[in-house]
């Protein structure tokens, strides 16, 4: 057998060993994991080569009835096809029902009681001559009919109705799909992505309570880094030769900023709805205790409760930190973030406590 | 950017996330209707013939240049696995892959048992390098990823190594064989089929130095 492992498995699995040389691989395929584990690799690759390039090919019908015969299985129940037919016989039964009942409340002038064409007399009806004082009495005692009415027929109501109904759903449709293509076109505009360019939502969040800036790229103002270059102990002489390098303890000038001032932590999502690519870009933030991690929250809108975006891993290892999110959904405009700080595999709603940052925060007036 | 890592997801310690194996089933369906075939569950049968048929029989029209034979080997096939879902480890092989491997195996015994010289090859179909329709990447047999991967691959062989390939995959053919019908000496075959496939796991290769 070949030394190289994949060599002998790659024959194995395209089958050009022979009994004798398989049955042989076989058993030190079961001695030797490595061989195995040849063997496994192979078998999937020769797989994935067989189904890439062949095409599907359905069976005929009845394909799988012969193979229930043979193992002698019931044949297909139609149980569900027979659920199906009783729900469309009931439906139709339904409807049946529901358009006699509409049709015996329908009066017709044949079915109509007491009417009052009914109760004049023949002849009176034909008689010409003027009417009596009994008639004329007669017909101020009977509500007034402005003539022979006529009443339309079942058939004639039903498709009125229908066709009425049929008029006002098409209408509501038609106003119903404008209003769909206005909110397409109106998302198209949103969330359609520009090659080689994003249109991201950029907020700038803070510790609850503090005053945000209007402008979230002065979020830079707050980098430590231009503090941390501060020559500190600079001597006369240093001062009165321009041209020479500064002497002192850059040191103590690190230790000095280190003490004397901490920034306050802040961050900035960088969100594009376009591409559901969001980077969150996070400075001087803590490192969390140990047993806590910092969790990121996404508010879509003022009434929904904010949603967990995920964890900040190894957060607060450096000055300024980014992180790449994203919400799963390309359909989402973030009113807001919020970010946490919870205990392992425990995140819990923002609240006041657990609530490192969050933004935007409307300014106080 | 510095430090930019993704925000969520157990990172393992070099920050590498393993890659799911090569036709591995990601959703654990076709796993859990083996499970049920084992039980004796016939629906499961009808659901995993739904699934592998279409695929299966592919496959086996390739191999064996017949489509009446093929839908007998499909039989058997789907027979074998109803009695052999007991035996089923997933440990051991993917659930298609498992298939596979079964559909091969009457395959070989068909065409071991026909006279190879009386068999057309002018009934092969070459292997199909340019992408399938999107509607047959079936995500039940691989995944998506996958598909796209091993397209990709297959696509950076030489036309000899694709040869090859396709008579050892479908065709069943040993060494010597190949190496009558393509005319070129049986160490040539051999090195050609041990760098198309070479080629092909490097490419699937998820673990770059």
């Amino acid at each position: 057998m070949n030394s190289d492992p994949f060599d002998t498995a790659t024959w194995r699995s395209l089958g050009m060993l022979d009994a004798d040389e398989s049955a042989a691989f076989d058993e030190a395929a079961r001695q030797d994991s490595d061989l195995h584990a040849a063997a496994q690799e192979m078998d999937r690759l020769s797989t994935a080569i067989a189904v890439i390039t062949t095409h599907p090919v359905p069976p005929g019908a009845g394909h799988l009835d012969r193979i229930r015969s043979r193992l002698s299985l019931p044949a297909g129940s139609r149980t569900s096809h027979a659920w199906a037919i009783t729900g469309w016989a009931a439906a139709a039964a339904l409807a049946m029902l529901l358009v006699w009942q509409q049709n015996r409340r329908i009066p017709t002038a044949q079915s109509l009681p007491d009417s009052p064409i009914q109760k004049l007399p023949a002849r009176l009806v034909t008689d010409t001559s003027e009417p009596s004082v009994s008639q004329n009495q007669q017909q101020a005692t009977q509500p007034h009919l402005p003539g022979p009415t006529r009443i339309p027929s079942n058939n004639e109501s039903t498709a009125f109705v229908l066709r009425k109904e049929t008029q006002r759903l098409t209408e509501e449709i038609t106003a119903l799909r404008l209003q769909l293509d206005r909110y397409q076109q109106r998302d198209q505009t949103i969330f359609q992505a520009s090659p080689g360019i994003a249109l991201p939502v950029i907020m700038r969040m803070s510790p609850p309570g503090a005053q945000p800036t209007d402008d979230p790229a002065l979020a830079m103002n707050d980098s430590p880094l231009p503090q941390l270059f501060v020559f500190r102990n600079h001597t006369e002489a240093d001062k009165s030769s321009p041209g020479a390098q500064p002497s002192g303890d850059f040191t103590a000038s690190f230790t000095d900023v280190a003490t004397t001032s901490t920034p306050a932590p802040s961050a900035i999502p960088i969100y594009d709805a376009a591409r559901d690519a969001g980077t969150l870009v996070v400075t001087n933030l803590p490192a969390p205790p140990e047993g806590q991690e910092y969790n990121l929250w996404v508010q879509t809108n003022g009434d929904a409760p904010p949603v967990r975006v995920g964890i900040l891993p190894n957060a607060g290892t450096s000055p300024s930190e980014s992180f790449d999110f994203s919400l799963g959904t390309h359909q989402s405009i973030p009113a807001g973030f919020i970010l946490t700080r919870d205990l392992l595999n425990q995140p819990s709603s923002p609240n006041e406590e657990n609530t490192i940052l969050l933004g935007p925060q409307a300014a106080e007036p | 950017m510095p430090n930019i890592s993704p925000m969520i997801g157990c990172l393992p310690d070099d920050g590498r996330e393993m890659p799911p194996s090569l036709c591995e089933d990601r959703s654990g369906e076709t796993s859990a209707l083996i499970r049920r075939m084992a039980a004796g569950d016939d629906g499961a049968l009808a659901a995993l013939h739904g699934i592998w048929a279409p695929t299966l029989l592919g496959i086996a029209c390739r191999m064996l240049g017949d489509r009446r034979e093929a839908e007998e080997v499909l039989q058997d096939t789907f027979v074998r696995l109803w009695h052999r879902s007991v035996d089923y480890q997933p440990s051991q092989s993917p659930p298609f892959v498992w298939a596979y491997s079964v559909l091969r195996g009457y395959c070989i015994d068909r065409l071991r048992y026909r006279h190879r010289e009386k068999r057309d090859s002018s009934r092969v179909v070459s292997i199909h390098l340019h992408a399938p329709p999107e509607a047959s990447e079936d995500s039940n047999i691989m995944a998506a990823d996958d598909w796209r991967s091993v397209r990709e691959a297959l696509d950076k062989l030489t036309l000899e190594e694709r040869n090859c390939l396709e008579l050892a995959v479908f065709l069943e053919y040993t060494h010597s064989e190949i190496s009558r019908q393509l005319g070129t000496p049986l160490g040539t075959v051999k090195n050609r089929l041990r760098r198309a496939l070479e080629k092909v796991r490097n490419h699937l290769s998820r673990y770059e130095l």
